[in-house]
This record gives structure tokens, sequence and C-alpha cells, in this order.
């Protein structure tokens, strides 16, 4: 059945009672849905249905890995469950969740959400495609739907020095990388943080050629964690006063950059989880921390994805993700269990027969905290020290990002590892 | 900013002490420096110097620190830098640049003017 006629149909099933403001809200659910061709998520029609799912709020630079967990998720034989999202800022997602009302912490009626389509729906997606989206049903869910997981993408710290409330949890996830984005036509390979300092701080006074104009200078909103990170690597603070113009997502920042008119004076912010998946579109910078000789990507080579800068301390541009959830108070645990798994699977807690979640975070350019060898205090921009986690997956992490390869012997057992243990099936030295 | 800048303006000369301290600085490094993989590649070094600055000596890891602290050589060949400005510095194998802007309103210090 066609999605606007399901609509309808469930319209129509809605007690006829409704009167006034409610028939206001009626009809105008109906137009926005009508004109967006999009189900509501409650919709039976969708296959398997969305009525259960876990709602998730994240900052942008996590929807590559979100995209795949959620495909990976809606077609498991081994734990069927569906997610389903939505992106904003990370100041907006920790607001949200630190809402001391738990019945304020949701997503708008009738705001729009991503979910991958199952392969009953959808058998040709793959997570480099367009989401399918649906609804908020204003009838089922009047007040909003509740958010089970808010993923801010980067330190809360950054946002709010205020702790969450009692019944709402922080659990740290995966590193998150940030960067500095030319067009393909640049010649410009490097950014010192003292260059950014004039580029991002000073605008079109700041003479950090050739970065001296504003109109091509591509950042995000104040509450967006790639606007905080990176202004924080550069020395701006407070973040609002980044100069240059602001974008809401992550793709109008790539597109400005890519399409840019005067590719030597443009430059952007991106997070590189994106950056990543449209390394044909633009090029990272090169960056050279304050205190730093040399300017270093992300990676070991700009054609590489192994994050080894990021990962030993040679790369500063970067933030742990926080997953925000409402928690059983006297456990400390998260109260819906779909939350905790979609948090083992993400830190490699827990596997499932065909939900391998520690490789979708490490494919999708992120960096579990036991593939780290640097750690900083829970603030943007913080000095790093050296780190060593008690469960280490430097192995699995080198062999599975995008053209991986380690030289780590492979196990299923400690055996071959002497005095070291296999983890991931690779045997590791702790 | 105030270490880059000695960083830069730092003169350099070679001894044989310093010649000594470097190659067991890399035999530090070969020995030490690698990750918590078994028979994963061991960091090779690329950019060690040699060379010692008047006053410099070598920290007791064997990276190369002038009387103030700064970093005068390429990189840091510490074989388990912890520090964060040895972290910054530590030698790598990694692509890297060696970046000169120009940055007209950048103080001479290295210092940075306020934000308006």
């Amino acid at each position: 059945m066609h999605a606007d006629l399901v609509g309808i149909k469930n319209l129509m099933r809605a007690p006829l009672r409704v009167a006034g403001p409610a028939s206001a809200l009626l009809m105008t659910t109906l137009l926005a849905r009508q004109a967006h061709a999009l189900p509501f998520c409650d919709d039976a029609a969708i296959n398997p249905p969305l009525t259960n799912a876990l709602v998730v709020q994240s900052g942008d630079t996590q929807e590559p890995m979100l995209r795949l967990m959620s495909q990976k998720l809606r077609n498991s034989a081994a734990q069927q469950a569906s997610l389903i999202y939505t992106t904003t800022g990370t100041c907006t997602i920790i607001a949200n969740m630190y809402n001391a009302d738990p019945s304020k912490r949701v997503i708008a009626a009738s705001a729009t959400l991503s979910y991958a389509p199952s392969t009953l729906e959808n058998p040709a997606w793959d997570a480099s495609q367009p989401p399918s989206q649906c609804i908020v049903n204003p009838l089922v869910w009047p007040s909003g739907i509740p958010i089970d997981v808010g993923i801010a993408a980067t330190y809360t710290s950054s946002c709010t020095m205020a702790p969450p409330p009692a019944d709402v949890g922080l659990f740290p996830g995966p590193i998150a990388g940030y960067g500095f984005i030319v067009p393909k036509a640049s010649t410009q390979q490097s950014l010192t943080a003292e260059q950014g300092y004039f580029v991002f701080g000073l605008g079109n006074v700041g003479q950090a050629a050739p970065w001296v104009d504003e109109h091509f200078v591509f950042t995000r909103l104040a509450t967006k964690s790639t606007a905080l990170t990176l202004s924080a690597a550069v020395g701006v603070q407070p973040v609002t006063k980044l100069r240059g113009t602001p974008f809401n997502g992550s793709t109008e920042v790539l597109n400005s950059v890519a399409q840019s008119t005067n590719p030597e004076k443009t430059i952007g912010l991106m997070g590189t989880e994106i950056y990543d998946q449209n390394r044909d579109k633009v090029t990272e910078l090169a960056f050279r921390a304050f205190g730093q000789r040399y300017a270093y990507l992300p990676d070991s080579s700009p054609t590489s994805f192994d994050k080894k800068n990021l990962r030993d301390g040679h790369y500063t541009p970067w933030a742990q993700t926080i997953y925000i959830t409402p928690i059983d108070t006297g456990s400390k645990a998260p109260a819906k269990p779909k939350a905790q798994l979609l948090i083992d699977l993400v830190l490699g807690n827990t596997t499932l027969a065909d939900v391998d979640g520690l490789g979708i975070t490490v494919s999708k350019g992120l960096v579990p905290l036991c593939a780290m060898k640097v750690t900083r205090d829970p603030a943007d921009a913080a000095p790093l020290r050296g780190y060593t986690s008690q469960a280490p997956c430097g192995c699995f992490f080198d062999a599975n990002v995008p053209s991986g390869k380690t030289s780590c012997t492979a196990c299923t057992t400690d055996g071959p590892c002497g005095t070291g243990k296999c983890r991931h099936n690779y045997c590791e030295a702790r | 900013m105030s270490t880059r800048a000695s960083i830069l303006r730092r003169p350099r000369s070679v001894g044989i002490v310093a010649i000594a301290v470097g190659i067991l600085a890399l035999i530090a490094v070969v020995a030490a420096c690698g990750d918590s993989a078994i028979k994963e590649d061991v960091s090779k070094d690329s950019g060690t110097s040699t060379g010692m600055a008047d006053g410099a000596s070598p920290d007791n890891d064997g990276g190369m620190l002038g009387p103030d602290g700064a970093i005068i050589d390429d990189c840091v060949a510490k074989p388990d830098p912890n520090v964060y400005t040895d972290l910054l510095n530590a030698c790598t194998t990694s692509f890297k640049i060696d970046p000169h802007p120009t940055i007209p309103l950048l103080y001479a210090d290295g210092g940075l003017p306020p934000l308006p």
C-alpha cells in the first residue's frame, strides 16, 4: 500500500472526537505528511516495525556509524532491534537529556527520523545511501517521542559544567576526530594552530594567507561538536567567537567547500568520519598543534585510514563521544536493555552472531578507547597523556579499518599469544 | 607558543657526545618503542637528530631537551612518551609536513593578540 494511503488510513482510525486544536493538529500533520510523502514511524507497513525501536538523537558526525549499525540491527536474526535516529548539535542533545523533567527528553511530534531499510524493504540498500525516513506521529506521541540515547560527539564540559540528573547516565563512547578541509583544487596542505587562531578568530583582518576572506571560511553553529572541538584546537574561545559562515550540518560545509568558486581561499570544519566518506570531494589539512614541531594528518598517510597519529598523540583535534541515557538509579546501568546493547556493541563489549559492533565502529572512522595510546581529561583541547588499555584492541583496529592490515598474530585462543592475550581474534600484549 | 619560538631560535651544533647520546636513544627506541600488540611493527625513527645545542642535555629517556626544557631536535626519541610535548613531537614514520606560514600579526615571541 502506498505510504500516503496507509497514513491517511491510520489517521482515519484516530478517535473522531478530536476537535478544535486537536483537529487543527490532525490537519497540519496530514498536510505535512502528504507534502513529505513519508510514513509515520509507527506505520504498520514498515517491516519489521519501528514501534519498539531504540530512539537516538546524535551529532551528525556519528551518522555513518549509526546508518550501518541501524541496518545490521534491523536485519539481525540474533537480536533484531531497530534503531531510529535524528541528528542535531551536541549541546542541544545534552540540554535535552539533562532536562530534569523526563517527559521533556523528547524529539518533537511531527519531527522526521531516519532509519536503515531492512533487507525485506530494500535488499540493495547499503549505508552509503540515504536512509529511510519516517515522521513522529503526533497522535501517538503528542508530546514528542522519548529519546533513549543521546550521543554527544564531544565532551559535555564544552556545553555545560552541570552534572546530569540523577536518573541519567554518561557512558564514554569511541573517539571522534575532527579536521580542517579545503577544496581538491587548493594547494594548501597544512594548518598550524597559530594560523587557525587568526583565520577563525579574526577572519578578514587576520591576514593569515590564503584564508583572508570570511566568505570562504565555512564553520558550524556553536552548538555543534565540530565547532566546539576545532575552535578549542586553535585557541578560539569561546566557540561563539568563530568567524566565517556557520552551517547547521556537515553536508552543507562539505558542499560549500567542495564547490567553492575560490578554492585557494576556502577552508572548512569537518568531522573525520564525514571526511573519510568524502575523500574524493575535499582534502583534509595536516594540523600542527601549539608547541608541535610538524603538522600531521589523523592517519599515517593521506591515503590510509589507520588513525595512527590520532591514536598516538601526533594529531590533537579529537574528542570522546558520550552516550547519554536514562539509567536505573540503583544499578546505574542503562534503564533500557536496548540502550545497553547499543553501547556494548559500539565499545566491543559484546558481539552478536551477525552484528560486529566494534567492526562497525572502526570501519566508520571512530576509534574505540581500547585502540588509543593517549587520552586526555574530559575537555576539548586538554593536554594529552599516555594511555594503556587494560584490554587493548589495536590489532583488531589496524586490521579492520578500510584497506587495513596488521602483522599481529591471528588467534582464537590465548595459545599462540605467549604471554599476551587473544582479543577480537588477534594476539594483544595483555 | 614560547616553546615553539625557542625551538626556532635555538642554534644547533654537533658534538661527539651528542652523537653518542643520539645513537643510544635510537637503540632505546628500537628496543622499547612498540605497540601493545605482539609482533606489531616497531616504529622507526624517521627524524632523530644527533645534534645538541649549547647547554642542551638529553632528558632521562634520551630525548633532546634544551636547558629550558624546549625540544631542540626534530623529534623526541623517548621509547614510551607520556608528557604532552613529548607525545606531540615523538619520532614517527608517519607522513608529516613542516609548515612555515606567514602570519604578520603573530607577536615576535610567538604570542597571540586577544580576540575582538
